[in-house]
């Protein structure tokens, strides 16, 4: 197996709350490999984008508290890392996009400032260099005419525009890993499969390894490589995609999926997974599915379970998988 | 851009139309007799009626307003009952005082106001923080005058470092004759060279230039900080983080940028209203501005006069609005567009 770009290993993130401390992530154990697109998928709540927000250390310092570790991206603990070595890091050598292209942008500067700022930094060459270079990597995301782009404001772009050009700041220092949080959301169905296509695209051209963060099972089968699902908090399934769409292990993927409507196949109702995600004031050694899984028995409370291999490479955090 | 400033011009120009037709008639509907009051108390009744024809004042009143207006923008705004000068000559002296005292004073606002507010937000509930607001919180609620009057007490008073009252020294008015270019002594004597009434107005104009600072500081930082708090959560202040842009960078380009908006209303409208709001701090320190000249107006129902500042004033407000949309639109260009 290669050597994992991003290793996290029992990294813990609670939150200072007015009315006491959340836990927001629990991770055991989760590599990302070279030159692969990981899925992380979950519901809402569920810690996923905590977790990309951890690893580039963006968590508010006083609210967020990061426990356990190491996080270490090639090899280096991101955790213990000087805020002045993080800034070399972030966006160059990790780059992260956003849900919401609209609100990512400076609405009062052109979308060309940004662009050229961060390429003069991270690359060390002159304003003058980093424009020529913007515009290349305007091209490169398929806008065209570039030079008008690099002028526009925000409001004068689309959506879809504008998340291009997100991804171009994203890929333009040709960074090693990159986390895409929700990056299609936001977006229209077809304006979404046109920016799948481009981040599938480029990171052939790149080799950049991607975190892409969803909510949308249909889009993770479409992209991912492999998959991690993560509920509560923890990662309690991860896998080949193939693997996980066609047998799921952990009860609650299993369920996911059948949440998934198909075309064709008629049902008056869709399959629900009763109750939420549990809000985690105090950590506790359970199972936290354990209350919404119709597999439950009693050992689910008695221990927290730990991810096992069920088949190739495709491990789960259950007693009593499927 | 222009059609832009078009617009605005335009309608500024009809907001002060609106304002003329208003204090017209409302000089016209007080109870006291313009024309008994030109004539003085002692005059006879074919005096006043004299006077009255003389004044224009038998004519209906719409020819009295066409008469006004057209006065007003021929630059004869009237003759002021006490002075027995034209309105605009006597305002044509109180101004430079007044300006002087509300640029130094607004400059010195907006210099320490923006930066505590933006530090402030910066390091929200923390000891500057906390200071900061104390602070702006003591400078909008402490009365002008009291404000004025321990500042003589301490600085003249006690330290002996800033003259009590007034522009300039009497022994150096008359040792220095100044040669008038704008009226005011300060920016006179700065471009004539001349030093000892420079150091010597500078002198005069510390004490209440911080009184009247003391009020729009309080509201620029508390204004800054408000809004630089909204900002700094926005999504693309993270994002500028996320790519490895130096805080400073953020804070004082990315987040002030945005956040600048409310603060630059905020100083257009408390300069506009020092104009001839700044009557008590005038009066403190002796200083011959435009509130002085209007409240002594108002005293002795001097009516043109007070016409002739309320215009003053108005035009005042209707150019810093102009130029608080212009800087808006050059700040944000969403502006523009809608």
């Amino acid at each position: 197996m290669p050597e994992a770009v991003l290793e996290i290993r029992d990294l813990k993130v609670s939150f200072r709350a007015f009315s006491g401390t959340v836990q927001a992530v629990d991770i055991q154990r989760l590599d990302v490999l070279p030159q692969e697109i990981l899925g992380l998928v979950g519901e809402t709540g569920s810690g996923k984008s905590v977790t990309a927000l951890t690893v580039l250390r963006l968590l508010p310092e006083r609210k967020a508290v990061i426990e356990g570790g190491p996080v270490l991206f090639k090899g280096q603990d991101l955790l213990t890392k000087p805020e002045t070595e993080m800034r070399k890091i972030r966006g160059r050598e990790i780059s992260m996009i956003f849900q919401d292209p609209m609100s990512s942008l400076n609405p009062v500067f052109p979308v060309g400032e940004p662009l050229t700022r961060i390429i003069a930094v991270h690359q060390g060459v002159s304003l003058k260099e980093a424009r020529e270079r913007a515009l290349a990597v305007l091209g490169r995301v398929h806008l065209p005419n570039p030079e008008k782009i690099l002028g526009s404001y925000p409001h004068e772009l689309s959506g879809g525009m504008r998340q291009r050009v997100m991804i171009g700041m994203a890929l333009s220092s040709n960074p090693d890993l990159l986390l895409a949080d929700e990056p299609t959301t936001a977006l229209d169905v077809t304006i979404q499969a046109q920016i799948l296509r481009l981040i599938n695209e480029l990171r052939h051209e790149i080799k950049a390894s991607i975190v892409f963060i969803t909510h949308n099972l249909g889009v993770i089968a479409k992209v991912s490589d492999r998959v991690a699902v993560m509920y509560a908090g923890n990662v309690v399934e991860i896998g080949p995609t193939t693997e996980i769409f066609r047998r799921p292990a952990h009860p609650y993927t299993d369920l996911l999926l059948k949440a998934i409507p198909r075309l064709g196949e008629r049902r008056d109702k869709l399959p629900v997974i009763d109750g939420a995600v549990p809000v985690i004031r105090r950590p506790e050694p359970v199972c936290y599915f354990h209350s919404r899984c119709p597999r439950r028995g009693d050992a689910c409370r008695e221990a927290r379970p730990v991810l096992a291999p069920v088949g190739a490479g495709h491990y789960v955090a259950c007693r009593n998988p499927v | 851009m222009r059609t832009y400033i078009i617009r605005r011009l335009l309608l500024g120009v009809l907001v002060l139309l609106g304002l003329t037709l208003l204090t017209f008639f409302i000089a016209r509907v007080v109870p006291s007799d313009p024309a008994a009051r030109w004539v003085g108390p002692r005059a006879t009744l074919d005096q006043i009626a004299r006077a009255r024809v003389q004044l224009g004042l038998d004519k209906p009143i719409y020819v009295q307003y066409l008469r006004y207006m057209a006065d007003l923008v021929h630059g004869n705004w009237g003759t002021s009952i006490v002075t027995h000068q034209p309105v605009l000559r006597d305002i044509k002296i109180y101004l430079p005082a007044s300006l002087e005292l509300i640029i130094s004073g607004m400059i010195l606002a907006v210099v320490i106001g923006i930066p505590l507010g933006v530090v402030s937000a910066a390091h929200k509930d923390r000891a500057i923080d906390h200071l900061s607001r104390a602070f702006s919180i003591g400078a909008v609620s402490l009365p002008t005058f009291w404000v004025a009057m321990i500042l003589q007490l301490v600085f003249f008073g006690y330290l002996r470092l800033f003259p009590l009252s007034g522009e300039l020294d009497p022994a150096i008015k008359l040792a220095y004759p100044m040669h008038q270019i704008t009226g005011s002594y300060l920016f006179d004597s700065l471009i004539t060279g001349n030093w000892v009434v420079f150091t010597n107005a500078f002198s005069h104009l510390i004490l209440p230039a911080v009184t009247l600072a003391a009020y729009p500081l309080g509201l620029i930082t508390r204004m800054t900080r408000s809004s630089m708090l909204e900002v700094l959560n926005e999504d693309y202040v993270r994002v500028a983080r996320a790519y490895g842009m130096t805080e400073r960078r953020i804070t004082y380009l990315y987040a002030l940028k945005n956040a600048i908006g409310p603060t630059v209303t905020v100083i257009a409208l408390t300069t506009a209203y020092s104009l001839a709001g700044t009557f008590l701090i005038e009066a403190v320190f002796n200083w011959p501005g435009l509130g002085h000249y209007a409240a002594d107006a108002v005293l002795a129902a001097d009516y043109p006069a007070i016409m002739g500042v309320t215009i003053l004033v108005a035009i005042f407000y209707i150019a810093m609005n102009l130029a608080v949309d212009i800087v808006q639109a050059i700040l944000d260009p969403r502006i523009k567009a809608a």
